[in-house]
């Protein structure tokens, strides 16, 4: 073992001393060992540091001796190597665009990754920042928290948790007055929510709970919107600004990169209504929790559970009921954790690509240079000095490529995390920092490894005889032939596994978004607005805003027709009830469906065809006997004994009963799930105070949506009016996430697929320029081009081949891992493999045939004269 | 031919290890192992010196030839295969004359007053 280490000395002084420092060496382990363990351990690290110290300082004395500068080789192997660097400056830069282009993207995905999975959330003890959930029967599926629910449990769980807050995301409020009007994230908390983060705002203070006071409208800002949208405004606590046409206060400005959700800029308070806590058969609230010190995640479960189980006591449902506690961290990643490192070995394989490219072009290279290099080592160079060199050129490839590479990361990751639909939890904290490029480094250093070495292994075998023989041909020694056979091989299975995924994943998309979705979208715009409760405090009031602004619009020439719904299909939201039946009906146990509130005009708009009965209409007031309709998923779960029209239900126990009057066609509420059971209310006889205005336009709908906004101005000016958008994009950006994943990995397989096609034509153009000689030979015997053509083709093409099975064995493994992403695609779809197999193939073909084919117009005597 | 005197010149200051080897060498002959745990027996094992940096030395002074190989076995002949060392006259010289530097550097530093209450 230590004479292994002791080759850190020059050659000569092991002859000299080896024995006896060895010898010294050994007495004094025994010495050591005898001593104990801790002095054992400290005896190895004396004598590593002895050896590196002094082996080094032996060598640049020995070479001081000489007359010789000791960094001088290394100087000299730099400037060869950039001299060689610079005359081929063609092959040069496609080697250093592989590599950048290899680094660039794995740098990228490890910046993403490390801001959203790996630095922890910018507040004190994460570790402690919980969620809480509720759940049925099965913990499985847990769900949002009720109002009534919550406030009972935050009471029951002071000993696990030092808060607990609940908080919503609300549709994004619209800032007007300054400039430009612009859209901010808003979420609507609880006054506990900032104790649960345990942040202090950079300036002013967090909400609290006397902002819950409903004439108060405090609000709480982020850094980004201050500094964005404000101007950095220094007054900036107790300004007023101008959110959907409405006045709040700020009253105070969060540190940066301190926002919790990501994206968010507003906060403002969570104010419950007495029916709020009433009611306990809706359940739209997010929890989060902060626990106290000693507590695990176990007793704060316990705690929740517990908890839980005393509101159930007290307000039976339908159901029995739970809650469950996880740790946030966790639960925020969990989501989009698979697909980052998915996409981060994607991107290693390109790399992989990318090197196995270099690998092959260094060999290429480095066995043409084979007459050099014997030569040199017929002058005195030894193997080592000879591996340094091409260590040295690989090595300029890398500094380069991993610089230009580092930059494209720079330029990659703000694009990616711009185009990503929705927030990436942890966006704040992605950056090309420090760390990041210290990877990147890490990464060229290692490719230099992997792609120089062996070539610079293989080419320093050098036999003197050999070279001054005449032109040894294509790949001199069967090793070199093997290795590059091999790493076209290699090739041609990362990429065609990246090839045939990207192509399942187009096709589940496909597929998916085929789906019809039971309503028509063209031309319908939907316009979401919210009727503040304490200018409009009854239900009568609130109606007659809503019913004022459909006569408004609907009186517009370009307006075909116009009615209100909440929720709007495809939004992303919706409500859960139960409802119990008419125990004259005969049976027990509730009807649980999805809700929607419409007025009478939904079906028309959006082309619902009613199936039976008759649907919502303009006499179903708050006096008149309440009435829904239902979809044909609900009668068909509901009414396979008996006709679902005329069954009665109703919402409490002793509450007014609400007749089924009509079903309707199944409206899907998103392209994943299947219709669900769905009843549909007048929203005449509900008390709301949001809708969705849809309208449907005679034209384009996009460019009546400014005359929308002016109708609701003009009749009422302090009603705002939040987002307006046409349907088309509103079901668009339901999928807005699998487009991405889909457009990211077809850009990936793409980029694999460019290198690949250049690494393959690369190494065949060189083959086949190598044999030259041998097909002028055969030309001059009398073979026919295009028979030597075919003879360097089919000998090209036999890697690729075994690549191909090779990359479909491949393929099937990685589309298993798709197999969560597909949708009603199997992940060993045979279509898609074949047609991947085949369109690989044709590529390879052309890669090999092209330059056989320009090489093959050879005159013979040309060639053979050349020898 | 230069004085013996300025000969020796060159070699000041010896390294400290250095010293220490010829030091060890100066009572007789020994092999590497030897030195050192003569020189952690004199030092009471405040010098610990590896492999490396001793045949480092080692190899500086037979250059410079105030050392050489010695063909013959010293005291303790357990092992034959280990290469012995002694000093060679010009080492001597240059072991005494380091001495005296080291004394004359020594009475100016005494001399400071920040060796109080050392005499």
């Amino acid at each position: 073992m230590y004479r292994l280490l002791l080759r850190a000395f020059p050659r000569e002084f092991r002859r000299q001393f080896g024995t006896d420092m060895t010898a010294l060496f050994a007495e004094r382990r025994r010495d050591a060992r005898r001593a104990g363990a801790g002095q054992y351990l400290a005896f190895w690290s004396r004598t590593l540091i002895d050896i590196t110290r002094h082996g080094v300082a032996e060598r640049r004395a020995m070479k001081r001796k000489r007359g010789e500068s000791p960094m001088r080789s290394f100087f000299q192997d730099m400037r060869f190597a950039l001299r060689l660097f610079r005359r081929r400056p063609g092959l040069s830069a496609t080697a250093v665009m592989t590599l950048a282009l290899g680094i660039g993207v794995n740098v990228a995905m490890f910046s993403v990754i490390n801001g959203v999975l790996l630095r922890d959330l910018p507040f004190p003890h994460p570790e402690r920042l919980v969620r809480v959930g509720e759940t049925g029967t099965s913990t499985d599926n847990w769900q949002p928290f009720n109002a009534g629910n919550y406030v009972d449990v935050q009471r029951e769980t002071g000993d696990a948790f030092q808060a607990l807050a609940a908080y919503r995301i609300v549709p994004a409020a619209t800032l007007t007055g300054i400039g430009e009007a612009v859209k901010a994230g808003t979420v609507a908390v609880r006054p506990e929510f900032f104790d649960v983060l345990a942040t202090a705002p950079a300036m002013g203070r967090p909400l609290t709970a006397t902002d819950l006071d409903t004439s108060s409208r405090s609000v709480v800002i982020s850094d980004g919107f201050w500094r964005g949208k404000l101007g950095s405004d220094p007054q900036v606590v107790g300004r007023s600004v101008e959110l959907d046409g409405q006045q709040w206060t700020i009253v105070g400005v969060l540190a940066p990169d301190a926002e919790y959700p990501s994206g968010v800029e507003l906060w403002k308070p969570m104010v419950f209504s007495a029916n709020d806590l009433a009611q306990r058969n809706s359940w739209s609230l997010n929890v989060i929790g902060r626990l106290r010190p000693s507590i695990t995640l176990e007793q704060a479960n316990a705690s929740a559970k517990r908890a839980m189980s005393l509101v159930a006591a007290s307000h039976p449902g339908p159901e029995p009921r739970s809650a469950i506690v996880v740790n946030l961290r966790e639960d925020t990643v969990s989501l989009v954790r698979r697909d980052l490192v998915f996409v981060q070995g994607v991107t290693a394989l390109i790399l992989l690509i990318a090197c196995a490219n270099l690998g092959n072009l260094l060999l290429a290279t480095a066995t043409a240079r084979h007459r050099e290099f014997s030569v040199r080592a017929a002058i005195g160079a030894g193997r080592a000095r000879l591996v340094r060199q091409m260590l040295a050129e690989s090595f300029v490839i890398s500094a380069i490529g991993g610089s230009i590479g580092a930059a494209l990361a720079f330029l990659i990751v703000p694009a990616l995390v711009a185009a990503y639909p929705g927030s990436l939890p942890g966006r704040e904290r992605i950056g090309v920092s420090g760390f990041e490029l210290v990877v990147a480094i890490g990464a060229a250093l290692l490719t230099n490894v992997m792609f120089g070495l062996a070539p610079a292994l293989l080419a320093s075998r050098t036999k003197l005889t050999n070279a001054l023989r005449p032109s040894p041909g294509a790949g001199a020694s069967p090793i070199a032939r093997w290795l590059r056979n091999g790493l076209v091989t290699a090739e041609v299975v990362m990429t065609l596994s990246l090839v045939a995924g990207a192509g399942l994943l187009i096709k589940s998309f496909a597929t998916l978004t085929a789906q019809p979705v039971g309503f028509d979208t063209r031309n319908v715009l939907a316009a979401y607005m919210q009727v503040p409760t304490p200018r409009f405090p009854t239900e009568g009031e609130r109606l007659r805003v809503f019913e004022s602004l459909l006569d408004r619009l609907a009186q517009e020439p370009d307006v075909e027709s116009v009615a209100t719904t909440l929720p709007l299909p495809f939004d992303g939201s919706g409500t859960g009830l139960a409802l119990r039946w008419d125990p004259a009906l005969g049976f027990s146990g509730s009807a649980a469906a999805s809700a929607r509130f419409v007025s009478p005009r939904y079906a028309d708009v959006l082309s619902v065809p009613l199936l039976r009965g008759r649907f919502i209409a303009k006499d179903d007031r708050p006096e008149a006997p309440l009435v829904a309709v239902v979809n044909e998923s609900f009668s068909r779960q509901y009414g396979r004994t008996r006709d679902v029209i005329g069954m009665r239900m109703r919402r409490t126990e002793n509450g007014p009963w609400i007749t089924i009057v009509g079903i309707v066609a199944d409206v899907r509420a998103n392209f994943l799930q299947k219709p669900r059971p769905e009843i549909v209310f007048p929203v005449a006889q509900t008390a709301l105070a949001a809708g969705n205005f849809i309208i449907k336009t005679r034209s384009n709908p996009t460019q009546f949506a400014h005359r929308v906004r002016q109708v609701a101005h003009d009749a009422y000016p302090n009603v705002p009016m939040g987002r307006i958008e046409p349907m088309d994009v509103i079901v668009g950006d339901s999928v807005a996430q699998r487009r991405f994943n889909m457009s990211l990995l077809v850009a990936l397989a793409l980029l694999a697929l460019l290198l690949s096609v250049i690494g393959i034509y690369g190494v065949m153009a060189y083959v086949v320029t190598q044999r030259r000689r041998e097909m002028g030979i055969r030309v001059a015997l009398g073979a026919h081009p295009a028979q030597v053509q075919a003879l360097v083709v089919r000998q090209g093409l036999i890697p690729i081949v075994i690549g191909i099975a090779g990359g479909l064995a491949g393929a099937w493994f990685l589309t298993a891992l798709l197999t969560k992403e597909l949708f009603e695609i199997k992940p060993h779809d045979p279509w898609t493999l074949a047609a991947s197999a085949v369109a690989f193939l044709a590529v390879g073909l052309a890669a090999c045939w092209l330059p056989a084919r320009s090489s093959s117009r050879v005159n013979p005597v040309e060639v053979l004269r050349a020898e | 031919m230069t004085r013996a005197k300025d000969n020796v010149d060159a070699f000041l200051p010896l390294k400290p290890v250095a010293f220490h080897v010829l030091m060890s060498l100066a009572d007789g002959e020994r092999h590497g192992y030897a030195i050192t745990q003569e020189i952690a027996a004199r030092t009471s094992a405040r010098m610990r010196i590896e492999p490396g940096n001793l045949y480092r030395s080692i190899k500086t002074l037979l250059d410079d030839g105030l050392i050489e190989e010695s063909s013959g076995k010293a005291a303790d002949s357990c092992d034959e295969r280990r290469r012995y060392y002694r000093i060679t006259a010009l080492g001597r010289r240059a072991a005494s004359a380091e001495t005296a530097r080291l004394e004359e550097l020594l009475a100016d530093a005494k001399g400071k007053r920040w060796l109080k209450g050392r005499a």
